[in-house]
């Protein structure tokens, strides 16, 4: 069927998608210009129906010749004004041609495509512009027959009439593919194409009875018939169309016969009812401005072809609409010669250079080489550049063919949306203008949905009724930006957080302790979709996360910014190529690989002294804190099932590293689930294969983590070692590692070795680490928050001048009350205030440290602290704040009388204060006796308390309060150091406090080792945590934990060792 | 199709060892054999899959044909060799133990594989040639490295 060769049938290809690329903007333009038709526009769309079904005939594509010339047939009437182009009609263009590029696309296929409804619908768009004694003209039939030649054409009577109108001869133009074409050197397309030129070619075959059979010898000739209408007079067609005179045979009336009618009714043929609806034709006017809806709008889904009778109100068959069709991969590409001609010459400068080098490498000569080397070293970056050049496109590539997804989407939805696009001219590479288009198409179709409101509700608003929809592309920072913006109804992130809750992708408390942005950012969650129904038009079973996942494999970054009511912008950074990227190089032990620099968001170095203290673990899974924030962690070697691999410090040997981040030294931060035994056992286990020197604390064992980002989720890569960053090339792999989701491609490296390029998305996918365990983690943090963690207190800050932060613990203090100036009374020597009916000393921190003085103010704070069974007031600045913080005292650099160290809280050095020291230090009289008073009365044994805690600040501040109280403490770094303190001093000690998480020898265990050995069995075992889950509380009380306190809560601790005291005396 | 091929004309054959089993694939069908055995490993492939290697700018995947074939891995050894090989438009090393001769194989020559030869699925054969000492498996490289 189809008869030219392979070379032909791509040149018609290429010739005409090029074409049909401009035809969708000439049309919408036709369309906006209603009336006043710009004939330029009309001339432009027509000549390319026109070419395309030139070719066709040729060709032999009967199908797309047949849709190409109902195309034609429309625009002709009005290119001629006998026709006002409508929204309704433009929309059956728009189809068919779409269908006409699908045809074109496929043209092996294009034969047996079925395009009835299209032709029908093109049929009944030329039918309702006709005159009724014309109507019958487009569906009867004429036959055309030559005498002089065996042919016979069978065409359209409304062509031929078409034709006689405009005064042109029809002429049967005979060629011979052999002898006129091929012979000659001649392109069949180019003979067309003058023919066209010339006129209108309404019908084309090729003979193929006359080409005889395959046993005789090479055919003759092939002729080709064109059926040809031209206003070119008969005496000079021979010239024009450069063919004998033999081979052109005029058509007078007389040969052209109504299709089964006899041959003399040709010039009047009878209205013949038509095989269409009879339809009452619309009066040609201009119509409404609006785009008329269609009764229905016509869902994609539906496969089978609506019949034509029950069709609209605007008469016209709709077509049914396939959606533009997606961006197909060019194969080809238009470069300028320009540049072109640059590449060629650096391909010449390069050939050169390398001469040269060969020379100098030949002749040993190294100041050649280098000079040579550098040459190379230049021209390789300048081609390297020209070449990404041509590559480059612009995205109005993208960008136009929106005017049309608006346009439709606009009518069947019946509102009204101006489309503006700016930045057109931005370019881009080729790859990401391809894969940036379906992202885009669902991005624009979601703000004509569901950010547009109709024009009744704009207008209740007090909103112009036409929405408008703006796509914005520019360059920033070497990076190509991308916003969509409309000014519909915004997202409501309360509505989207309240959905995600009832779709199970949250928790309500999860959605509570969500941002205004972070619930916005909850459309991009998997699963979810906004769209109370699922329309055709935006939900179609993908939703925004599937726009986000394609994104970020091109290294993209989506923002969403929205106002309720006012608008919602989306905005979208793409790199401008993906070619060549700038990357982290990483290693897994011998392996290397590379992070691209777009997913990295910085490089972490945990130094092995603080691995146990910053690595900690939710659940199963392990985070790191990284100022202030958790951030999961992904172990590249786990992901990928890598050895790791360690240099041993003392031998260099290479060992396999099989060490857990985290162990038992890490924090566990409880994440609802409380930990079970079996997890602490484990734990266990680690200590036990610990023993001996702690390979943690060499250099050699800090831990590299790259922080990744893919899209708004962050994660921490643990790899090995952390490499150079280096410019990569990306190079694809093969088909049959496409199961390896992990990797974005390869790339070769400067030693010739290939290293894989990691896929960040996708590994955190692979590792099941997904975005809502950052979530989880947050609550856990919160939840973490509200236990007092161990190491984590809360601290009231104050400030003594304008300069320094102070701070003391919150619960030490028993009030705050806000002083004037003028109530200080000075009686004895000491400042004093009248607070509850009695007299409350006054003092300030310089008294006893070297700080700021409290400057003159009208209005103070006085801090009531409980002393020595004493109320004292410490004077202060405001403003008064409580934080809660994670305790890291330096205990040196700050330290002097009253102040027990220094901390950072909200990026200022804060000095800790310590009280009980002040007191100490300002009236030494109250604690002696304080302490003979006391010892009387309570300590006749004259024990002592034990208690083991591996924090410095706890240990003071513990033991601080509980010697106030007249105690003895003897303190213990970790549990070990207090079992050998308790077996030492067995006999003075009369009750044990501990802390559940130690170094060495944890409170669990301590408290084992005192119930196992009947010399302490009796002792009462007070455990002080902030961890105090059910399953801690069991697992205590199983190895004998009396009570449990929570740190710091000083009186509770008091009212418990007093009464635990009393009962053993 | 192929195998109208082999009956119609003589074919060239580069035979090789995957284990103890001799096979040929058609010379037109490789572009090179080379030493280059030292791949970069990809983690998570498929465990016939060796690594990848970089082939003059190309990144080549290179395929244990002993695995691939149902087979023990191949052995490392210094006569190890890759045998680059095109299928769809890419290159695939393939690893073999050893190669052999190169030879002209006559069609007449040339039979139906049987369902298996020396514990390797018949499917992945063209044919089988006999020589007077040997029986030589011709591979049909499309087949062997479908996925």
């Amino acid at each position: 069927m189809i008869f030219e060769d392979d070379e032909t049938l791509r040149m018609y290809v290429e010739e005409s998608l090029e074409h049909l690329s401009d035809i969708e903007n000439d049309l919408l333009e036709i369309e906006e210009g209603g009336a006043n038709i710009d004939e330029d526009l009309v001339n432009n769309v027509f000549r390319a129906a026109h070419s395309i079904k030139g070719g066709a005939g040729f060709m032999g594509l009967s199908t797309i010749k047949d849709l190409s010339h109902n195309l034609e047939n429309v625009l002709g009437l009005i290119r001629t004004q006998e026709l006002v182009p409508r929204p309704d009609m433009i929309s059956i263009l728009l189809k068919s041609f779409d269908k006409l590029r699908e045809l074109i696309e496929s043209i092996e296929d294009s034969n047996t495509a079925d395009i009835q409804e299209f032709v029908e619908a093109l049929i009944s768009v030329t039918t309702d512009s006709l005159p009724d004694s014309e109507k019958g003209s487009l569906s009867n039939e004429v036959e055309i027959k030559h005498p002089a030649t065996k042919t016979n054409f069978i065409v359209s009577q409304y062509d031929i009439e078409q034709s006689a109108k405009q005064g042109k001869f029809i002429y049967i133009i005979e060629f011979d593919l052999i002898n006129d074409i091929h012979r000659q050197d001649k392109n069949p397309i180019t003979v067309m194409n003058s023919l066209l030129s010339s006129g209108v070619i309404i019908d084309s075959k090729i003979d193929f009875l006359s080409v005889g059979t395959l046993e005789e010898n090479t055919p003759v000739k092939i002729p080709f018939f064109v059926l040809f209408a031209s206003i070119i007079e008969p005496d000079i067609a021979p010239t024009l169309i450069d063919i004998d005179e033999q081979f052109i045979h005029m058509v007078s009336e007389d040969m052209i016969a109504l299709e089964g009618a006899t041959a003399t009714e040709v010039k009047k043929p009878e209205p013949v009812v038509t095989p269409e609806p009879v339809t009452t034709p619309e009066p040609v006017k201009v119509v409404e401005q609006i785009p008329t809806p269609v009764a229905e709008p016509v869902i994609e889904k539906v496969v089978e072809p609506v019949p034509v009778a029950e069709v609209s109100k605007e008469n016209l068959p709709p077509i049914q609409d396939k959606g533009p069709e997606k961006v197909k991969a060019q194969t080809s590409l238009r470069v300028n010669v320009n540049l072109l001609d640059t590449l060629m010459t650096l391909a010449g400068e390069l050939v050169l250079s390398r001469n040269q080098l060969l020379q100098g490498v030949g002749s040993k000569n190294d100041r050649a080489m280098e000079s040579s080397s550098q040459r190379i070293d230049m021209i390789t970056s300048e081609l390297q550049e020209a070449i990404m050049k041509t590559r480059m496109q612009p995205i109005s590539n993208v960008f136009t063919k929106f005017t049309r997804v608006v346009r439709d989407l606009a009518q069947i939805l019946n509102k009204q949306v101006e489309l503006t696009l700016e930045g057109k001219e931005v370019e881009l590479d080729k790859t990401i203008i391809e894969s940036i288009n379906d992202p885009l198409t669902h991005l624009v179709r979601n703000s004509v949905d569901h950010g547009i409101e109709l024009p009744d509700i704009r207008a209740k608003a007090g909103k112009p009724p036409v929405g408008s929809i703006k796509l914005r592309a520019y360059h920033e920072a070497g990076q190509v930006n991308i916003e969509i913006s409309d000014d519909g109804k915004g997202l409501d992130g309360d509505q989207l957080a309240l959905s995600a809750v009832q779709k199970g992708l949250l928790d309500e408390h999860q959605a509570d302790s969500l941002s205004g942005k972070e619930k916005i950012m909850l459309i991009f969650l998997p699963g979810f979709s906004t769209a109370k129904e699922i329309t055709d038009v935006s939900g179609r079973g993908v939703g925004m996360d599937v726009v986000k996942t394609n994104l970020d494999k091109l290294g993209g970054i989506v923002d969403i910014d929205s106002k309720l009511g006012v608008g919602t912008t989306i905005k979208i950074k793409l790199p401008l190529t993906l070619a060549i990227i700038p990357s982290q190089l990483i290693s897994i032990g011998k392996e290397r690989f590379a992070i691209p620099q777009v997913n990295l968001d910085e490089l972490l170095r945990i130094p092995a002294a603080q691995v146990h203290k910053r690595i900690e673990r939710v659940g199963d899974a392990e985070v790191v804190r990284l100022r202030g924030a958790l951030l999961p962690l992904l172990n590249l070697a786990d992901v990928l099932d890598i050895d790791k691999i360690f240099v041993d410090p003392v031998t260099n040997e290479e060992k396999i590293d099989r060490r857990s981040i985290s162990d038992r030294r890490s924090k566990i931060l409880d994440s609802g689930g409380d930990e079970t035994e079996e997890s602490i056992e484990k734990n266990e286990e680690y200590e036990n294969l610990r023993e001996g020197e702690d390979r943690r604390y060499r250099a050699a064992s800090a831990i590299n983590i790259a922080v990744v980002s893919a899209g708004t989720f962050k994660y921490g890569l643990i790899v090995d070692k952390l490499h150079d960053s280096e410019e990569i090339v990306v190079k694809p792999l093969g088909r049959h590692l496409n199961d390896c989701k992990g990797y974005a491609g390869a790339t070769i490296m400067g030693d010739g070795k290939v290293a894989l390029i990691l896929d960040v998305a996708s590994l955190a996918k692979m590792a099941d680490l997904m975005a809502l365990d950052t979530q989880q983690i947050e609550a856990a943090r919160k939840k973490e928050v509200k236990d007092t963690g161990q190491d984590r207190a809360s601290l009231l800050l104050f400030r003594n001048g304008e300069h320094e932060q102070l701070a003391a613990p919150l619960n030490l203090v028993e009030r705050i009350e806000r002083i004037q100036s003028t109530d200080i009374e000075i009686v004895g020597g000491k400042r004093v205030i009248q607070y509850r009916g009695g007299s409350l000393p006054l003092y300030e921190m310089s008294e006893v440290a070297n700080v700021e003085k409290i400057p003159d103010k009208d209005q103070l704070e006085v801090i009531v602290f409980q002393v020595a069974n004493k109320e004292i007031g410490l004077i202060v600045v405001p403003p008064v704040d409580a934080v809660e913080i994670e305790l890291e005292i330096d205990d040196s650099t700050l330290r002097q009388d009253g102040v027990m160290g220094s901390l950072i809280v909200n990026e200022k050095t804060t000095m800790l204060i310590d009280i009980f020291e002040m007191m100490k230090v300002l009236n030494p009289d109250w604690f002696i006796e304080e302490q003979t008073g006391l010892k009387k009365e309570i300590i006749a044994s004259e024990k002592k308390i034990l208690f083991a805690e591996d924090s410095a600040f706890f240990r003071t501040q513990v033991s601080g309060f509980i010697e106030e109280e007249g105690y003895d403490v003897v303190s213990a770094e970790d549990g070990l150091e207090a079992w050998n303190l308790l077996n030492e001093i067995s006999d003075d000690i009369m009750m044990v406090l501990t802390d559940l998480e130690m170094p060495n020898m944890d409170g669990f265990e301590l408290t084992a080792k005192i119930r196992g050995d009947e010399k302490f069995s009796h002792l009462p075992v007070i455990a002080l945590t902030s961890l105090a889950g059910e399953g801690d509380i069991a697992k205590g009380r199983t190895v004998g934990i009396d009570e449990y306190l929570i740190k710091l809560d000083k009186e509770k601790l008091l009212e418990s060792i007093k009464q635990k005291a009393s009962n053993l005396k | 199709m192929a195998s109208d091929n082999i009956v119609s004309t003589n074919v060239e054959l580069a035979t090789f060892y995957v284990g103890e089993a001799l096979c040929g694939i058609d010379i037109l069908n490789i572009q090179e054999i080379n030493k280059q055995i030292e791949v970069t490993v990809v983690p998570q492939s498929s465990d016939f899959v060796t690594g990848v290697l970089n082939l003059r700018g190309r990144i080549v995947t290179v395929v244990d044909l002993g695995k691939k074939l149902g087979l023990s891995s191949i052995e490392m050894s210094k006569d190890n060799r890759n045998i680059i090989v095109d299928s769809k438009d890419e290159q695939i090393g393939l690893l073999v133990d050893r190669i052999s001769d190169v030879l002209i194989a006559k069609s007449s020559q040339i039979e139906p594989a049987p369902a298996n030869i020396g514990n390797i699925q018949g499917k992945f054969f063209k044919g089988v040639y006999k020589t007077d000492n040997s029986l030589i498996g011709i591979l049909n490289i499309d087949e062997v490295l479908n996925d």
